[in-house]
């Protein structure tokens, strides 16, 4: 066990004997998804407990008023729209919240079947356990195209041996797991996602055999392909739109 | 009974891309007949779960009814509504009118937990599979053919029959609100190239071609429909107006 976490450490800082350790090892398409599974069930275990804690305390009526006091004090302070409103409408909007207050409050009294604690624990596994389960299916979608682009430039690879290979690039991703700090959390985000991109880098290069430059193609072509075929589509629809209608 | 256990050692293998596998399946005295075993069994085991699932969902959240009536009644106090209706009288029905059918189509199109509908999922779902299997499975016997494959349409069949090895994921939602996003459609579409590149021994790139053709034959036919059929509404709704 230790010679498994002392391997995947090692690739983190690109070491490329422990990329070699990690190839050789058996099962490695298995042994990639254990590794995203584990490292987004890790990653992610602060924003599932604080998630937890959101949805099992009872709603809190005058902190939702508050919150949307703070709304509608921003929305007059920042938009124009709202600073040029009626004093009529104005009163309207304010009679409104007179009656969303309680509706909230009797919503919040309706009860399920089951125990609003039992409830609130099965969403908070479910969201936690499915957030690392797009991160699997996230990993085989974009590491196919990958494969495709990587074999296109002349590398090669079986398919499960290189989804395996790439799996590595999640390790870093457990700098997510102080993601709910305020201000650090998004910085120590955004600094595991680039050295993700890294790690993912050196991965395609190891298991198919490219140079680091086409490798870095291999990584970002897909991105670059799907970005482009999301705005190709978008043009098209509204076009569409725009002759029918 | 054994036919069913070395269906789910085949099926667990395919999970995991083993070419022999596949290979296993092509050669088998029946791999139609096998396949479809494999196909029936997964559809039921996993139904069986989500109806499990769906109905520990239903349990854990309130009464939709009840939501539903109750918002109404606050709808009823809020300061419009009196003005709206010395407007117009009739508002009250229409809006009711409206109110209910949105209650009825937008619990659904969101995910609403509906017990009914996974039972019906018992003989459902393994329909389903069973028809997207015959045709996603002959359009890419056509296409694999097309492009240099060797294998026949019962060997294609058999070994795309292992495709459905990842929908055994699904009996995750056994536990309620997991949600499996693209991961078994992917895991499925990356099986089912396999499948084709070993049983008709294709380059992995006529393997690839082969395995998204009938995606994409399905994708053009759905644009050119939607293309259809909003041409039709436009002119309807430009006649009406005019």
């Amino acid at each position: 066990m230790s010679g498994l976490v002392n391997t995947l450490f090692r690739t983190v800082i690109l070491d490329n004997a422990a990329y070699e350790e990690w190839r050789e090892r058996p099962n490695l398409f298995l042994r990639g998804i254990v590794l995203i599974l584990v490292v987004s069930l890790v990653a992610g275990l602060v924003t599932f407990a604080v998630d937890l804690v959101n949805r099992l305390k009872p709603v809190d009526l005058d902190r939702i008023e508050e919150q949307i006091d703070e709304s509608f004090e921003q929305q007059f302070k920042w938009n124009p729209a709202w600073q040029d409103m009626e004093p009529e409408a104005q009163e309207m909007m304010d009679k409104t919240m007179d009656v969303i207050v309680p509706m909230v409050a009797d919503l919040a009294e309706i009860q399920a079947p089951l125990p609003h604690s039992v409830g609130g624990l099965f969403g908070g596994i479910g969201s936690w356990l499915s957030r690392a389960l797009s991160a699997v299916g996230g990993w085989m979608f974009y590491g196919a195209l990958v494969l495709i682009v990587a074999n296109l430039l002349g590398g090669s690879a079986r398919l499960p041996d290189f989804l395996g290979m790439v799996s590595l690039y999640v390790i870093p991703g457990l700098l997510g797991l102080l993601g709910p700090v305020p201000c650090l959390g998004s910085l120590l985000g955004l600094i595991g996602l680039v050295w993700g991109i890294v790690v993912y880098v050196k991965a395609v290069s190891v298991s198919t055999g490219l140079d680091s430059g086409k490798a870095v193609l291999a990584v970002f072509a897909p991105f670059i392909a799907l970005s482009l075929l999301a705005v190709l589509l978008a043009i098209l629809g509204i076009t569409w739109l725009i002759i029918v209608l | 009974m054994n036919d069913i256990v070395g269906s789910w050692r085949l099926g667990w293998d395919a999970l995991f891309f083993k070419e022999d596998a596949y290979e296993g399946m092509r050669t088998s005295a029946n791999p139609v007949v096998k396949g479809l075993v494999l196909i029936v069994v997964v559809g039921v085991v996993i139904a069986l779960s989500n109806l499990i699932g769906t109905t520990l969902e239903w349990a854990s959240i309130p009464d939709l009814n009840q939501i539903k009536n109750t918002v109404f009644r606050y709808i009823l106090q809020m300061p419009w509504w009196d003005e709206v209706l010395r407007e117009a009288p009739d508002f009250p029905q229409i809006f009711k009118e409206w109110y209910n059918r949105g209650w009825d189509i937008f619990p659904w199109l969101f995910g609403a937990p509906n017990v009914g509908k996974a039972a019906t999922g018992i003989i459902l779902t393994p329909l389903g599979l069973a028809i997207r299997w015959l045709i996603y499975g002959l359009l890419a016997y056509l296409f694999a053919r097309w492009l240099g494959g060797t294998a026949d349409l019962s060997e294609t069949l058999g070994v795309l029959a292992l495709a459905v090895a990842p929908q055994v994921l699904n009996l995750l939602s056994l536990l309620p609100f997991v949600n499996l996003g693209v991961l078994v459609s992917v895991w499925g579409v990356l099986c089912a190239y396999v499948g084709l590149k070993t049983a008709h021994k294709l380059s992995w790139g006529r393997a690839v071609w082969a395995t998204l053709l009938p995606f994409l034959l399905g994708l053009v036919v759905l644009i050119l429909a939607t293309c259809l059929g909003s041409a039709i509404l436009g002119a309807a709704v430009k006649g009406g107006l005019s």
